[in-house]
């Protein structure tokens, strides 16, 4: 029965398995179990904790069983031996050092006290989940605000110059040729690249003889958007300087900026059917920009049937920019705004006005109406995006602060 | 009177943040501590390190202490101290020392501790006996040997053992009895126990 009762002992695993088998046994677990209920009661004896029936009944067993009464014995004098075990000096002093508890401060000594001191911190921190909670709903506000306004806006301003589904592809070139433009601002406008001047006016010449043959219809068309061409030839050859000037200068936020330009001003073209009297030096200095600090990639444009499938495009995205398309009426408007969107706005600009007497001199004004809501757009689409990774950050902070509060 | 004041000076000092003051506490308590600890862990290597983490771990939770009564800093103390042999015997997962090894570590010779009444036969049996008695102590499972040593060697009710081992008063009375019975045979069988009739004579 001792060797029976040590393996009981063994290790939880062990125990818990030896436990089950005798159990599933029947026959030393019986066994057990009984031993184990008479200790309880003869232990609960010992320290006086049998209620007086209890204890009447004990007793009257007890007068019966000798063997209980052995039992009773023995385990009175285990009792005792334990209680007069001397006590154990320590075999040094156990003060404690300034370094043993400052190298500690902080970790917890036992698990169990870690789990104390970790449940007295929760108090502390009990802010921390509504704040955050508080934070989250803030800026998901802010952001469904956003949002709304730019929808609203955008969507006004697109939707109301392109006639065609190009509209969303446009509003985003639209959005990024204002801010292009803003970015690259008049300022500039002083300072001379030769070089740079010369690679535009180069351009410009391309320019200018590219959107002739394209040019469609209506001569009188020809006439205004003539003017307007060669003010826009004017005004390009400063704008090139100034651009020039600005390509080095305003280059992070300018170069960002260029693709959308381009292709905010080719959607602006197309999208821009009705167009309205959009000032040609605007999208000439959009268009130069366009040209100068986007440089690279070249998209080769596919829209209208412009000859001028123009090589640089520099815009990115593969903004149906085709969108050249859209303008209103005008066959050549498409091509001329692939032009432009190729070549940078200048090309664009020049397209035009040539195309339509009525639909470039709409076309500007869209332009014009759109670019402004349409510049907004870049800087509205950071804040947005600004705003939604906020939320996102915010809300899972949040969730992870309410799971230590319930812990 | 004059020495309860004192401990509920020198605890107010320490939760004030002073050293010296809970060391005061540490030399009154230490041997106390130590004991359990012993009678927990088995050897006096053991012992020292689970007696060590205890106070440390008192000192740093001082704060939280809330003593109504002198008496109930002792059970906050020895809380604290059985939690420590249980995580060091957790840590440590070491299988109970033999009898054998307990001689060569012996922590039951302690001259301060005898009287100085006792015969050196008396002595030595006292020591035979104690180590018998450890040996047997260290047979039983964890739970077992802490509520035992908590209830004989210290001298606590089944309710303060309840709450320092965080257990219902019910598993409290289980793990005791059955730690005296188990502690029972064991003595008999070894022979340590006198024989019912041999009290008589």
């Amino acid at each position: 029965m001792p060797l029976a009762c040590r393996r009981e002992q063994g290790i939880s695993p062990t125990s818990w398995r030896l436990k089950f088998n005798t159990t599933m046994l029947r026959l030393p677990g019986r066994r057990k179990s009984k031993e184990r209920r008479r200790d309880e009661l003869l232990s609960a004896y010992l320290d006086g904790e049998l209620n007086e029936r209890g204890l009447r009944r004990l007793e009257a067993r007890l007068a019966d069983d000798p063997a209980l009464r052995a039992e009773l014995e023995a385990l009175r004098q285990t009792v005792s031996l334990v209680r007069e075990l001397p006590r154990v000096a320590a075999p040094r002093n156990l003060i404690l050092t300034a370094s043993m508890v400052e190298g500690r401060r902080g970790t917890q000594g036992s698990q169990t006290q870690a789990a104390r001191s970790r449940s007295g911190q929760a108090p502390a921190r009990a802010w921390a989940a509504p704040l955050l909670t508080a934070a989250t709903a803030v800026a998901s506000l802010l952001f469904a605000i956003v949002l709304t306004g730019d929808l609203l806006l955008g969507g006004m301003g697109g939707l109301a110059s392109v006639p065609e589904s190009m509209q969303e592809a446009q509003e985003i070139p639209q959005i990024a040729l204002e801010a292009g433009r803003d970015e690259v601002g008049e300022a500039d406008k002083d300072a001379a690249a030769d070089e740079d001047a010369v690679a535009d006016e180069g351009l410009l010449v391309e320019r200018e003889v590219a959107p002739s043959p394209p040019t469609t219809g209506a001569g009188s068309a020809e006439a205004p958007p003539a003017e307007p061409e060669a003010a826009a030839e004017e005004k390009d050859a400063p704008q090139i300087e100034s651009e020039g000037a600005v390509s080095p200068t305003s280059a992070p936020p300018a170069l960002a900026e260029a693709p959308a330009d381009a292709l905010e001003m080719a959607a602006e073209e197309a999208g821009e059917a009705p167009a309205s009297p959009v000032g040609e030096p605007v999208e000439e200095e959009r268009a130069a920009e366009a040209v100068l600090q986007t440089e690279t990639p070249t998209v080769p444009m596919g829209g209208g049937g412009g000859t001028e499938e123009a090589a640089t495009i520099a815009i990115p995205e593969p903004q149906p920019t085709e969108v050249p398309v859209v303008v209103s009426g005008a066959a050549v408007t498409p091509t001329n705004a692939l032009e432009a969107t190729t070549e940078g706005e200048a090309w664009r600009l020049e397209a035009a006005p040539e195309e339509a007497d009525a639909t470039s001199a709409p076309t500007h004004a869209d332009e014009r109406g759109l670019a402004r809501p349409a510049s907004r757009n870049l800087p509205l689409r950071v804040l947005e995006g600004g705003l939604g990774l906020a939320v996102v950050a915010l809300a899972l902070a949040t969730v992870q602060a309410w799971r230590m509060r319930r812990r | 009177m004059r020495e309860r004041t004192d401990e509920g000076t020198l605890i107010a000092a320490a939760q004030r943040g002073s050293l010296d003051a809970f060391n005061e506490l540490v030399l009154a308590y230490q041997d106390q501590v130590y004991t359990v600890a012993y009678r927990i862990m088995g050897d006096p290597a053991s012992a020292s390190d689970a007696a060590q983490e205890a106070f440390i771990s008192a000192f740093q939770h001082i704060g939280s202490f809330r003593g109504r009564h002198p008496s109930s800093f002792k059970s906050w103390l020895m809380r604290i101290a059985s939690n420590a042999c249980y995580d060091e015997l957790r840590r440590h997962k070491r299988r109970p020392t033999t009898s054998i090894e307990s001689f060569e570590m012996d922590g039951e010779a302690n001259p301060a501790l005898v009287s100085e009444m006792e015969l050196p036969e008396a002595y030595a049996e006292r020591g035979e006996m104690a180590r018998a008695i450890q040996a047997g102590i260290m047979e039983l499972p964890a739970d077992q040997r802490i509520a035992l040593v908590l209830s004989d060697v210290q001298g606590f009710s089944y309710q303060e053992i309840a709450e320092m081992i965080d257990a219902p008063l019910g598993t409290v009375k289980s793990r005791l009895a059955r730690a005296r019975g188990k502690l029972r045979d064991y003595l008999r069988d070894q022979g340590e126990l006198l024989p019912l009739d041999y009290r008589l004579r």
